[in-house]
């Protein structure tokens, strides 16, 4: 799987969801549920499953699916 | 049931990671997932943290144990107005359970450097001051049980080793003062969340970077650990917790089998790292013993084989100890049901602490409602396990918990009188029984408020109720809290009967009535009866009522008051004529009005 494909799975987890799809350009007003509170799990649950943490800073700034891949990226080569 | 609620009420939620938790929040919200016919209880958090979290995963905690809730949840960093503000939204919700969660970060004033011993008592009871006014405007205004988290002592400090070595550090300071809050109302019960973190390590603890996104002093991963104390305290207050130890022998209590390896084989030497092992988990055993516990021991053995192993000279455990014990060859599943018969106590009560894996799957197949202890490989981690497991986090303990394990063991003794006696009225005046009853004083409301949420079987109308309730029912002069303290030849009892009753016109309507089971039939019933007319009439009423509410415990008194003489005027309802009715006799000797 790559890392889009995981971190769907992540969304579907989270959302409890098991059909959704995401893109890179997947944001918070495309998906009804993605909140501040669900922003929150999201980042536990990615940084647990690609064992790496986000800064405060890197955290903040993640406004769509797309910025998250490329963090997951920098941090996991 | 719908299957949603069925997984739900599987869940073993402190097990589960957080985010999985909230997962089941939002599926209860989206499905409206509830119970039918089961009462909500009110509950309100408000603190000077995020909560959001906290209170969602209270809510699942709730659910999983079969609780209906209606949940109210303060602004961020609230407590002050909401609690000062008479007006507020809390006081408009009437929560019956409040908890407040304030962060060390509350604390703004530290002693200052060099400051005496005497100076930095001042103002840990200064700052103890402010939290008692915010608990006592609280009860006045809204009478309800308040939960606190106390203080978390954080990890570093700028006075390093001297923190522990001069008065006026942070960490003495807050040490005091969580000291000093337990100088509290009975209403309020302190949350260790402090000791929490050290069973977790505060390193593991803290999570800076959650604090500064998320406004949360610790890392949402402890989260189901911290809402479980909470759960656990409610659920306590509300008279649900375990009261028996049940024990495995071999290789539980000792090292090897009794049976094949004989009294001197058993490995229970002091000088022998596995030995050692053993002996401790027995002094663990021994502290909850100590504390009310009561104790069972079930094990595939001969009884005299069993038996056998209490006589090793270095055994900490004596058999008398043990309240009930059980050594035979059946299913430990029918075994426990055995036991809990025997103790009058209801499978839900029984904790089940088994070496063999086999076993304790069996018993959480066949009985899933009593707590199976995941008891680890090695000996030396059997206390940790125990302790870890929580299964006995009480509200409180009362004389009557200490009491009951000298009844228990006076119990035999009792038993044995018995069958000396042909006629049962001569066994019972030959137990020289004696009372202290009457209307409740402050002393007594500790154990009032534990014995009526507890009671489950004789319990006419399962109403359950808080100390706030009882402190406002003693005040209110068309209502009576009467409990009966019993003692026989052979032991005291304590509190073993409670009711209230309340003036209605001319009417005196019984709006609860239990009794501990351990004195059925001993003539507790028709005194506590007495007592109840006596408080009727004076009061001038002309009619006793009393209704029976079916449970799914209380079966046992589905017939009492046809039993106690009054007569039936619609469903489960009953009247006593008081014109009519005359004080029945007692074997039990009143000694003293209370």
């Amino acid at each position: 799987m790559n890392i889009l494909e995981q971190v769907q799975e992540i969304f579907r987890d989270v959302f409890d969801e098991e059909t959704l799809v995401i893109t890179e350009t997947t944001s918070a007003k495309d998906i009804e549920d993605w909140d501040s509170l669900t922003h929150i799990q999201l980042v536990t649950k990615i940084e647990k499953h690609f064992k790496i943490r986000f800064t405060v800073s890197e955290v903040t700034k993640l406004k769509q699916v797309g910025d998250l891949i490329q963090l997951i990226e920098s941090k996991t080569l | 049931m719908n299957d949603l609620l069925k997984q739900l009420h599987e869940l073993k939620p402190q097990n589960e990671e957080y985010t999985e938790l909230l997962k089941w929040s939002r599926r209860i919200d989206k499905q409206g997932l509830s119970f039918e016919n089961v009462p909500k209880i009110k509950v309100a958090v408000c603190g000077s943290r995020n909560t959001q979290f906290f209170t969602k995963i209270l809510q699942v905690f709730l659910m999983n144990q079969g609780l209906q809730v209606s949940l109210y949840e303060g602004e961020y960093d609230s407590i002050r107005y909401e609690i000062l503000n008479p007006e507020s939204d809390l006081y408009r919700f009437q929560p019956e359970i409040l908890i407040l969660l304030p962060n060390t970060s509350d604390i703004t004033r530290y002693p200052a450097l060099l400051d005496s011993s005497k100076q930095v008592d001042e103002l840990v009871e200064e700052t103890a001051a402010y939290y008692r006014n915010l608990w006592d405007t609280v009860l006045t205004q809204n009478p309800c049980v308040i939960l606190q988290a106390n203080f978390v002592l954080p990890l570093e400090n700028a006075l390093d080793q001297l923190e522990i070595n001069v008065p006026y550090s942070k960490t003495v300071f807050i040490s005091k003062l969580n000291l000093a809050l337990m100088d509290k109302p009975k209403q309020v019960h302190l949350i260790d969340e402090n000791g929490l973190s050290n069973e977790i390590g505060k390193s593991k603890w803290f999570d800076p970077a959650n604090t500064f996104l998320n406004k949360a002093p610790y890392a949402y991963e402890h989260l189901p650990h911290t809402v479980w104390i909470y759960l656990r305290k409610i659920m306590s207050i509300r008279g649900t917790y375990r009261k028996v130890l049940v024990l495995d022998l071999d290789n539980t209590l000792w090292g090897g089998v009794i049976g094949d390896d004989g009294v001197e084989g058993i490995q229970l030497d002091p000088n022998n790292a596995v030995g050692e092992a053993y002996l401790s988990f027995q002094s663990s055993v021994l502290s909850l013993k100590e504390k009310g516990v009561i104790l069972a021991v079930c094990s595939k053995n001969e009884e005299s084989n069993a038996k056998l192993g209490f006589t090793h000279p270095n055994m900490r455990l004596k058999i008398q100890d043990i309240a009930c014990f059980i050594a035979n060859w059946n299913d430990k599943a029918s075994n426990l049901k055995t036991i809990a018969n025997s103790l009058n106590v209801k499978t839900d009560a029984l904790v089940f602490f088994d070496d063999n894996p086999a076993e304790r799957l069996i018993v959480k197949q066949f009985c899933p409602e009593v707590e199976v202890i995941d008891v680890p490989e090695d000996p030396s981690f059997y206390s940790s396990a125990l302790y870890h497991a929580h299964a006995f986090d009480w509200p409180q303990i009362t004389k009557e918990d200490l009491l009951r394990i000298k009844a228990v063991e006076g119990d035999l003794e009792r038993e044995n009188l018995k069958t000396q006696f042909v006629d049962y009225e001569a066994y019972l005046k030959s137990l020289d029984m004696s009372a202290v009853a009457g209307r409740i004083g402050t002393a007594q409301i500790e154990r009032f408020v534990q014995l009526t949420n507890k009671s489950n079987q004789f319990n006419l109308r399962t109403q359950r109720v808080s100390e706030a309730d009882v402190i406002e029912m003693m005040k209110d002069e068309n209502c009576a809290c009467i409990s009966v303290d019993l003692s026989d030849r052979f032991s005291p009892y304590g509190i073993i009967a409670c009711t209230i009753l309340k003036k209605q016109g001319s009417n005196a309507f019984i709006e609860n009535w239990v009794m501990s089971c351990r004195v059925l039939n001993r003539g507790v019933e028709s005194l506590t009866l007495n007592l109840l007319i006596l408080q009727a009439k004076a009061w001038g009423c002309d009619r006793l009522i009393g209704e029976y509410i079916p449970s799914l415990k209380n079966e046992m008194v589905s017939q009492h008051y046809l039993k106690m003489g009054f007569t039936l005027i619609k469903e489960n309802t009953y009247e006593c004529d008081l014109n009519k009715h005359t004080i029945s006799e007692s074997h039990i000797l009143l000694k003293e009005n209370l």
